[in-house]
C-alpha cells in the first residue's frame, strides 16, 4: 500500500475542514440563533469528548476513568490551576492502578 | 466570541500563548508518543509516523490510520474514514473564525491548520483581552511543536516505555478537558445543559453507532438545543 500517498491524502481532507470556515465565514452574514449555536460549541464539543470518553480510560474498569474524572472537576472546582487537576488525576488512577496489581 | 488585538508582533504574548499551552502540551506528550511507539511497532517507519504528525497533525485521526493499516485497509478508505472523523474541525473552525475579523486572511489560513479539540477548547474559553495574534501563535506553536518531538521521541524509543506509567496518563487529557469545562459550569445552567445534554447524546450515539461520529452529533446537537432552550442569555464575546 502506497503509505506515502496515503499521508498526503489523509494531510488533505485534514487540512479542508479546517481552511473552509476561513474561506467562507466573511461571505456569511449570521442570524443569532447561529450565533448562540457557535457560541454553544465548545461546551457541547468538550462535553462530548469528556464522556463516554473517560469510560476508556481503563477498559475493563471504566470507574477508575470516572474516580480520575472527579478528581480533576473537584479541583478545579475548588479554583485549583488547571496543572493540578491533571496532575492529581494522573496520580489518583496510577495509584488505584497500583492498589490493584500489586 | 474571540476578537483579535493588538495586531503587532509581541514577545511577551506569545511567550503567554506558551504558558497557555502548557496543559495542552502535558495531554500531548502521552498522547504523541504513544502514537510514535504504536506506528513504529506497527512497521511504519519513524519518517512517515512523523509526516503524519507533522502534516496530518490530528490525533484520533492518526491513531485510526495506524489501526487500519494493520487490518490491512486501503489507502482510500483510509482518507474516507480520516475526513469523516475530522469534519468537526469544520465546526469548531465556524465557531473561532466567527469573530478573528481583523486578521489577514493568509494568518487565518494558517492558525486554521493548528485547530485541534484541545486548542479549539483552550482559545474558546480565553476573554477576547487576552487573545492577540502572537498569543494564539504562541499557542498553537507550542502545541504542535509538542505533537511533533512527542511522536519523534516515541518513535525512537519504541521499544522501551514502562507500561505503568503510560496508564496513568491516559486520563491526562480528559483531565485537561474537565479542567476547562468546569469553571465555565459554575456560573450558567446554559453551559450545564448543554454539556449534560452533549454528554448524553455521545454516550447514547456511541453505543448504538460506535464510531460513527458520535463527538460530531453530540457537539451540534447538544450546542444547538442550546441555542433553541436559552434564548436570552447575552452573546458571550
Amino acid at each position: 500500500m502506497n503509505l506515502m500517498g496515503m499521508i498526503l491524502g489523509m494531510a488533505l481532507v485534514t487540512y479542508i475542514p479546517r481552511l473552509m470556515p476561513v474561506l467562507i465565514l466573511d461571505r456569511l452574514a449570521l442570524p443569532d440563533w447561529v450565533k448562540r449555536w457557535l457560541t454553544n460549541i465548545p461546551y457541547a464539543a468538550m462535553g462530548a469528548l469528556i464522556f463516554p470518553g473517560i469510560l476508556t480510560v481503563d477498559s475493563e474498569r471504566p470507574w477508575i476513568g470516572l474516580i480520575g474524572g472527579m478528581v480533576a472537576a473537584g479541583i478545579a472546582y475548588f479554583r485549583l490551576h488547571i496543572i493540578y487537576g491533571i496532575a492529581g488525576s494522573i496520580a489518583t488512577v496510577i495509584l488505584i492502578k497500583g492498589m490493584l496489581n500489586p | 466570541m474571540f476578537r483579535i488585538m493588538n495586531p503587532s508582533p509581541s514577545t511577551k504574548d506569545f511567550l503567554k500563548g506558551f504558558t497557555a499551552a502548557i496543559p495542552i502540551a502535558l495531554g500531548y506528550i502521552p498522547l504523541s508518543v504513544a502514537f510514535g511507539i504504536i506506528a513504529r511497532q506497527s512497521g511504519i517507519p519513524l519518517s512517515h509516523a512523523l509526516l503524519m504528525s507533522i502534516l496530518v497533525y490530528a490525533g484520533a485521526s492518526q491513531f485510526m490510520a495506524v489501526n487500519m493499516v494493520l487490518m490491512g485497509s486501503g489507502a482510500m478508505e483510509i482518507i474516507i474514514a480520516t475526513l469523516v472523523l475530522n469534519l468537526r474541525h469544520f465546526v469548531l473552525g465556524m465557531a473561532m473564525m466567527n469573530s478573528f475579523t481583523k486578521a489577514s486572511k493568509l494568518w487565518k489560513a494558517g492558525l486554521s491548520f493548528g485547530i485541534t479539540d484541545e486548542t479549539f477548547a483552550v482559545i474558546a474559553l480565553k476573554k477576547e483581552a487576552e487573545l492577540s495574534q502572537s498569543f494564539v501563535s504562541g499557542l498553537l506553536a507550542t502545541a504542535y511543536g509538542t505533537w511533533i518531538i512527542g511522536t519523534w521521541i516515541g518513535g525512537l524509543f519504541a521499544g522501551m516505555i514502562p507500561a505503568g506509567i503510560g496508564q496513568g496518563m491516559a486520563i491526562a487529557l480528559y483531565a485537561m478537558f474537565i479542567g476547562l469545562l468546569v469553571p465555565a459550569l459554575k456560573n450558567s445552567l446554559r453551559v450545564c445543559v448543554i454539556a449534560a445534554v452533549s454528554m448524553a447524546i455521545s454516550a447514547i450515539w456511541e453505543h448504538f453507532l460506535p464510531g460513527k461520529g458520535a463527538i460530531i452529533m453530540a457537539t451540534i446537537l447538544g450546542s444547538l438545543l442550546g441555542a433553541i432552550i436559552f434564548k436570552k442569555e447575552p452573546n458571550v464575546t
